[in-house]
């Protein structure tokens, strides 16, 4: 039976989100398929890493003895060298488990921005979804755009600046913005998810307050324009080679209404009760599918799949976009590496169980693995003897 | 050893009780799962898995005698020790007074349990039915009895929706079939109803004779007969037999009998009343529609339709669902009347109960705990149009001598329905429905779940949009 370890918690303002993804829609269905031995290991939020049964239930992180809990659960630590291997120590030994596969559930910062993959490609162990590159590039709103433009994929127009820029010199910033886009604007934190430190601003005073806000949580900004008519989508791509789209879903909120982190998460979707009916998708309620002309739909999914491939994604990953209903103009938005609860519940509707979907997404990761693994990276050379 | 010693677990009580609660206080069942835990090695505290001991008045006395057995025990034993003695006579006195806990506690269970029993039925059980003979003598209006292994339920429910449309009709509530639910109905009536439908229980040998004797009944139902409380009839003869015995209190022409129950059929004569999915009452069906959102068909009598859109689903239900029609316009209620009353009358919990799941359409029959309840729901399931087929059974209990039998034709069935996959609950009937599929040649996936109750409560991780799953039975803690 193969060991799965999938990494979760972290040092990010996602924390608390990673641990309901890896718990509910990774851990869970893995064990359920009774193919794998599953180790779940968290890593707090100071950074310490632990594995334990125990850390795979939830009433173990809403105890209001939490922290006693975790005290009493000895830190691992970890060895690189031909695979990744956690060691456990007790007061009798040291016990050595070998991971076979990793499972990532880490959101944000010193996770899924690439930190925890570049850890992994160097222990040289199988991954679950987007590699070091693809992460890093999808993390960073800023350079996702850049590469994507390469590729002539649209976005909506867009500036970016440094938290150093800004603290120089904030009007500077200001009048580019105003010279390159039009009202109403997003500023937004680089690279954060989550919605947390985005502001919708509509003149001058509102821009600078905004920089400030997104100057706390980031070192990089991205300033973009709004648009019009707008009708928000997402879509969750699973596939290394042949990506595969699940089905392209409507987040039900309006131009004016955006999802901040509270109304995402914490009040179940658009503000003011539930709206049309729809699925209570894992971030509040959404059309699933998104109810919009055949054509569009279609071509939202080409777009998806373009941006996909343009970032290198593999295993899984979730592109946002942005339609413009009345043109009928499509941009992309953000991608992100690492989906909310791997966003199952549109899996399960587009036809892949719970199960299935971790079990497809192992399979990948170990593809891939073996892909890179018959490439050729050491080769002897005679440079040294030159010195 | 694990079993025994379970007895010195603070609620041994409680979970003799609830074991007691879930075979509804028969000694044979008491025993039969005793002599399960002790065989497997299972202790007392791995048989509330499912449910919780409802707080009945019942169960509290019960509950409270075992800690008063508890207590005494504790008293005597340490009175016993303190009578001093050689290291050895210590040893013996320690060792027996261990071993008399568990012993009084099952004792005492049986005992009270047993004679409770024994009372019950000739005082407590006899009294009530007495009342109901009493009653019913001078009541006006007319009585009708639903007898039968399987469906009493459902054709009570329906009888009642169809008369109901145009006369006065009362109906014993719930599943309640025995003597004091059948009193505690009659303590509920005005007096005044033109129609009173009495649901018969078979719990042992001769209830429905006692039944009928007491209740004198206009009309009389049989639903079907099946391999069910074999434990308590000696055989399938023995069940029909005592349905049977409502010849003797119902005239010819108001029996009515199921003619698509293949066993019930075979004591059934040919000038006996009988009903089917081909119609009933003269009436006959036709233009049959099946799908995960109810059954419609037309019964025709003559130049005469009637159209039927009923909720509840598989082609099963059509025979019942006629009869309760035909019945009904034979007792003069309007004809659309009778036709829109099938409408009102939706699936039962867990018995054909539609819902979704995931995206996924669940059907739960876990209710269902009979052999043509199965076989009813694995050609509905053949009948349903899906991306992915899921059927997920443990099998069935209480079969007696039939299990290899019964369990050979579910294996049939499923064959021939062909679901993508079958999930099985492992325990002792696994092994026969397994082989059978494998000698049938079944290609589709077959799993096996040790953990019922886990594979359960997160059926949502393993369905997905598309797939139509049907649950068809669950073993309660007593099984294994």
């Amino acid at each position: 039976m193969k060991t799965v370890a999938v990494f979760f918690g972290g040092r990010s303002t996602e924390h608390d989100i990673s641990i309901i993804t890896a718990l509910t829609s990774i851990i869970k269905p893995l064990e359920l398929t009774g193919l794998y031995r599953v180790l779940p290991v968290y890593i707090d939020r100071s950074g310490n890493w632990y594995c334990d049964e125990r850390l795979s239930h939830i009433s173990f992180f809403r105890s209001k003895q939490f922290e006693k809990n975790l005290s009493q659960v000895k830190p691992i630590g970890v060895k690189l060298s031909n695979g990744l291997t956690l060691l456990m120590t007790s007061r009798i030994k040291q016990r050595e488990i070998r991971v076979d596969v990793a499972f990532p559930a880490m959101h944000g910062t010193y996770g899924e921005d690439g930190s925890l993959m570049g850890l992994l490609e160097m222990a040289g162990v199988p991954y679950v979804g987007c590699n070091l590159a693809a992460s890093v590039i999808a993390m960073d709103k800023v350079l996702a755009k850049q590469v994507t433009q390469t590729d002539n994929i649209p976005s909506t127009p867009w500036v970016w600046c440094t938290a150093a820029e800004t603290a120089l010199n904030t009007d500077t910033v200001i009048a580019r913005a105003e010279e390159q886009l039009a009202w109403p604007m997003f500023v937004k934190p680089a690279h954060l998810g989550s919605s947390i430190g985005i502001s919708r601003v509509t003149n001058r005073l509102e821009l600078r307050n905004a920089l400030e806000v997104a100057t706390h949580y980031d070192d990089k900004i991205i300033i973009e324009q709004g648009v019009a008519n707008l009708v928000e989508v997402t879509l969750p791509i699973m596939g290394n080679e042949a990506p595969r789209p699940a089905l392209l879903e409507r987040p039900l909120t309006t131009a004016k209404d955006f999802f901040d982190f509270d109304t995402k998460y914490l009040q179940g979707g658009k503000k003011g009760g539930k709206a049309g009916g729809k699925t209570a998708g894992a971030q509040g309620y959404s059309e699933l599918p998104a109810d919009i002309p055949k054509t569009l739909y279609d071509r939202a999914i080409e777009v998806g799949l373009e941006v996909y491939r343009s970032l290198g994604c593999s295993g899984t990953a979730r592109v946002d976009m942005l339609i413009d209903s009345k043109k009928d103009e499509i941009y992309f938005n953000e991608v992100n590496p690492l989906p909310g609860s791997l966003y199952a519940h549109n899996w399960r509707a587009a036809g892949v169980a719970g199960v299935e979907l971790v079990e497809k997404l192992v399979t990948l990761a170990e593809e891939r693995h073996g892909i890179l693994a018959k490439r050729t990276r050491i080769f002897s050379s005679s440079f040294l003897q030159q010195f | 050893m694990k079993f025994w010693l379970s007895f010195f677990h603070p609620r041994a009580p409680i979970f003799l009780v609830y074991m007691l609660q879930q075979v509804e206080y028969r000694v044979a069942g008491f025993q039969k799962w005793v002599d399960v835990l002790t065989n497997t090695n299972h202790p007392l505290t791995s048989v509330m898995k499912r449910q919780k001991l409802v707080p009945t008045t019942k169960a509290k006395l019960l509950v409270g005698l075992g800690y008063g057995v508890i207590t005494l025990w504790v008293l005597l034993f340490t009175v016993w020790l303190l009578a001093g003695g050689t290291p050895m006579i210590l040893f013996v006195r320690v060792a027996l007074g261990l071993l008399a806990l568990p012993v009084s506690l099952i004792l005492t269970y049986f005992l009270v349990v047993g004679l409770a029993g024994l009372v019950y039925t000739n005082t407590v059980e006899r009294k009530r039915l007495e009342y109901c003979r009493e009653y019913l003598q001078t009541y006006s209006g007319k009585v009708i009895v639903v007898a039968g292994s399987y469906g009493k339920t459902s054709m009570k429910e329906l009888l009642l929706a169809t008369l109901s449309a145009h006369c006065n009709v009362a109906a014993t509530s719930g599943n309640g079939n025995t003597p004091s639910a059948h009193a505690a109905f009659i303590r509920s009536l005005e007096g005044n109803e033109d129609y009173l439908i009495f649901e018969l229980g078979e719990g042992k040998p001769g209830d429905v004779r006692r039944f009928a004797e007491a209740l004198r009944p206009d009309y009389a139902v049989v639903t079907g007969l099946a391999p069910n409380h074999l434990d308590q009839y000696d055989s399938i003869d023995a069940l029909a037999q005592d349905m049977l015995s409502l010849r003797q209190y119902v005239p010819a022409n108001a029996l009515f009998f199921a003619g698509d129950s293949t066993i019930l059929r075979a004591y059934v004569a040919s000038s006996d009343s009988c009903y089917d999915e081909q119609g009933a009452l003269s009436w006959q069906v036709q233009q049959v529609a099946v799908s995960t959102e109810g059954t419609h068909f037309r019964l025709v009598k003559g130049r005469e339709k009637l159209d039927m859109k009923s909720h509840l689903l598989g082609r099963h239900q059509i025979a019942p669902i006629a009869f309760a029609v035909a019945f009904a316009l034979y007792c003069g209620v309007p004809h659309q009347k009778a036709a829109r009353a099938i409408e009102t009358v939706f699936p039962y919990a867990h018995r054909m109960q539609p819902s979704t799941l995931s995206g996924a359409i669940l059907i739960d029959d876990t209710y269902n705990g009979n052999l043509e309840g199965m076989l009813a729901g694995l050609r509905l399931l053949q009948d349903l149009k899906a991306e992915r087929k899921i059927y997920i059974t443990p099998g069935l209990v209480d079969q007696g001598a039939e299990t290899q039998r019964v369990h050979r034709q579910i294996a049939e069935q499923i064959a021939a329905t062909r679901p993508d996959w079958v999930v099985l609950m492992q325990n002792s009937a696994t092994d026969i429905i397994t082989s059978e599929l494998q000698a049938l040649g079944y290609g589709g996936k077959v799993t096996y779940q040790s953990d019922a109750l886990r594979f359960y409560q997160n059926l949502s991780q393993f369905v997905r949009a598309g797939d139509i799953v049907m649950m068809q039975n669950d073993w309660t803690d007593n099984y294994h």
